[in-house]
């Protein structure tokens, strides 16, 4: 019977060292300890750090609180797979709750029945129109209700949702949009340009 | 200082009880499996590939006794 105590007492002591001195880690450090021993009990210090945004984010999506309960365990358990794909080049909150959006879009997008229309090449997509079109300042885009803005934003399309998001709620700079969506600077501009349009006119189709 | 919609609208609720259980245990899961997968594989494959070096070298030596 003491065998098994000091066995208990070993695995506990062992168990509670690793999670205390996790905790002393950035979020850098504990990625890169993750990736290289797969160890779930540094796995449960990120997942105690960020589970509350991620569901909050993920909240806002899914307008529910079961559908956001699932949609966060889902989340954790894509992270776990694929954290090896964080290089550090931006801060790991930002790339995470940009791998929260794209995965909450995805699950918007689910069934929506928009595989053809995804496919299709939309006039109002290109720089040329877009380029016709007047900006909204941030300004502009600051006055609005935010009750009215959260109605908007459901009426849009989750990725121009989730860029406004990066942008505006988790200030997230041009610099680091340019990495987190691969594409090149003007190329964020125009998305943010597109989402602001998009979002000002849904806003005003409301009033 | 301007006032900024967007973070207004960002909700503050806790996270539901029992997501932290099923994401760990998940998770233990996925190592459980990826082990096996790895146990089977990539180490299994090379112990029979070492084991096999090991008793061609074997059999060399003996011959060269002989």
């Amino acid at each position: 019977m003491s065998f098994f105590k000091s066995i208990y007492i070993v695995l506990f002591s062992t168990t509670h060292s690793v999670l205390e001195k996790s905790k002393d880690l950035t979020d850098s450090e504990l990625v890169a300890q993750i990736v290289a021993t797969n160890n779930s009990l540094l796995f449960s210090t990120l997942y105690d750090r960020y589970s509350k945004k991620v569901y909050n984010k993920c909240y806002s999506f899914a307008r529910n609180e079961d559908e956001a309960k699932d949609l966060t365990q889902d989340v954790f358990l894509k992270l776990f797979i694929k954290l090896h794909t964080f290089k550090g080049k931006a801060k790991f909150s930002t790339w995470l709750y940009s791998f929260t959006y794209n995965f909450c879009a995805n699950y918007v997008n689910r069934d929506k029945g928009r595989k053809m229309s995804d496919e299709s090449d939309t006039m109002d997509n290109h720089e040329y129109y877009l380029s016709h079109m007047e900006d909204v300042e941030e300004e502009t885009l600051f006055e609005l209700q935010a009750s009215q803005l959260e109605k908007a934003l459901e009426n849009i399309d989750p990725e121009d949702k989730a860029i406004l998001l990066l942008k505006y709620q988790d200030e997230v700079s041009v610099k680091d949009l340019q990495g987190l969506l691969k594409v090149g600077e003007s190329a964020v501009k125009m998305r943010l340009k597109r989402a602001r349009i998009r979002v000002v006119e849904e806003h005003n189709k409301l009033n | 200082m301007e006032q900024n919609p967007f973070q207004e609208i960002e909700t503050n609720k806790e996270v539901p009880v029992g997501v932290r259980k099923n994401v760990m245990s998940e998770i233990a899961s996925i190592g459980l499996i990826g082990d096996f997968a790895d146990l089977f594989t990539v180490k299994l494959a090379s112990t029979i590939g070492d084991l096999l070096t090991s008793k061609k070298n074997t059999s060399r030596t003996t011959d060269k006794e002989k």
